[in-house]
């Protein structure tokens, strides 16, 4: 558990350290995440002090975030005149790209059975 | 300057205070959420929002200065996203098999739920300030947070809108994957996680564990998609 969260907070320390030297305008983290991925990916396997960290830490996103997603309360000053603006574009916004998402993955799994079974029955 | 003021300034000299406010109002929030068979238009983190906000108001201190002590909390979201490789990798199996829907689904759906929020906001004549808030809507909020600091957003409004966001696309993709024939648990999880992050994907757990894999694949991979493309799309069209 404590040499997994210390793998984290190294693979986020090499990630700041990336987004510093190239500038990059992505966040330190993400690139830190990307990283490991790419090491696991490469490894193929995943020691269990890096999954019980992992999980753990994920497990509480919740909690993480509550501070910030508080925030939206003391926000009033700001939004208060264009929340039905923002609400309408939430709204429509979700409403599009979920019928998309939705259409657009069936289409590709559909055409991906299709040729598999083609390629079944050519052999 | 009243006793209750005064011992509430000292105690607000040390970070201890925030955390465990913030802890006890995610304590009860989840509790209540179990007591209520964990439905998913009051997920914890809205509630604990609710019920932290209202301490906050009714105590002798602001919000900045509350969210300057719980730093502490906030800090970890930097292993915490990190670690979100872990649950990637091990979902890798699902994106080798259907590689092609995954990918082509991953980037329309990514940029579909962003251009079509930020779109409709800005012909409302929203300022650059509030869509660069919103360009985040659906990725999961650790990452919306980071992309909407790194864009020039509040990240609090991202962190709010994500939540209502996530709400929203776990109440209406059920329905809308039936009426449309799109109920493979494949499909439905996939456009859940897409859309609404985590707390669609818990929502997807409930129908079939098939949908909740699917779903907490798409949330991954749009987290990390949306982080590397949105930054940059901002970069080159701002």
């Amino acid at each position: 558990m404590l040499a997994g969260f210390s793998w984290l907070m190294l693979y986020l320390v090499i990630g700041n350290l990336v987004q510093g030297i190239t500038g990059a305008p992505v966040a330190g983290s993400v690139l830190g995440m990307l990283l490991l991925l790419i090491t696991l990916l490469i490894g193929g396997r995943v020691s269990t002090s890096l999954i019980d960290a992992s999980r753990s830490l994920i497990h509480y996103f919740s909690l993480l975030i509550l501070p910030s997603s508080t925030g939206i309360f003391f926000l009033g000053a700001t939004i208060g005149p264009i929340w039905w603006k923002l609400a309408l574009s939430i709204l429509i916004g979700t409403l599009v790209s979920v019928c998309v998402s939705l259409l657009v993955m069936r289409t590709m799994v559909n055409w991906q059975e299709r040729r598999e079974q083609r390629r079944g029955e050519v052999s | 300057m009243s006793m209750f003021t005064q011992v509430t300034h000292q105690l607000m000299s040390t970070p201890a205070l925030a955390i465990v406010l913030t802890l006890v109002a995610y304590l009860i929030a989840l509790r209540l959420f179990h007591r209520l068979h964990d439905p998913s238009w009051a997920p914890p983190l809205l509630t604990g929002s609710c019920l932290l906000a209202l301490v906050i108001a009714l105590l002798p201190m602001d919000y900045q200065q509350y969210s300057h002590q719980a730093l502490w909390l906030t800090l970890l979201l930097g292993p915490a996203t990190v670690g979100l490789a872990v649950p990637l990798f091990e979902q890798f199996l699902h994106i080798r098999q259907l590689l092609i829907p995954v990918l082509v689904t991953l980037v329309t759906g990514g940029l579909v739920a962003s251009a079509t929020t930020v779109g409709v906001a800005w012909a409302l004549g929203l300022s650059p300030e509030i869509l660069e808030s919103l360009a985040a809507k659906s990725v999961t909020t650790p990452i919306a947070v980071v992309i909407t600091s790194g864009l020039g957003g509040m990240a609090s409004l991202t962190a709010g809108i994500v939540t209502i966001t996530g709400i929203l696309a776990a109440a209406i993709t059920p329905p809308l994957a039936r009426l449309l024939r799109c109920d493979d648990p494949r499909v439905m999880g996939f456009a859940m996680g897409i859309n609404g992050h985590g707390i669609a994907t818990a929502r997807a757990f409930t129908l079939s564990p098939r949908s909740g894999a699917f779903s907490s694949l798409a949330m991954g991979l749009n987290g990390a998609f949306s982080a590397v493309v949105l930054p940059l799309l901002a970069h080159w069209l701002g």
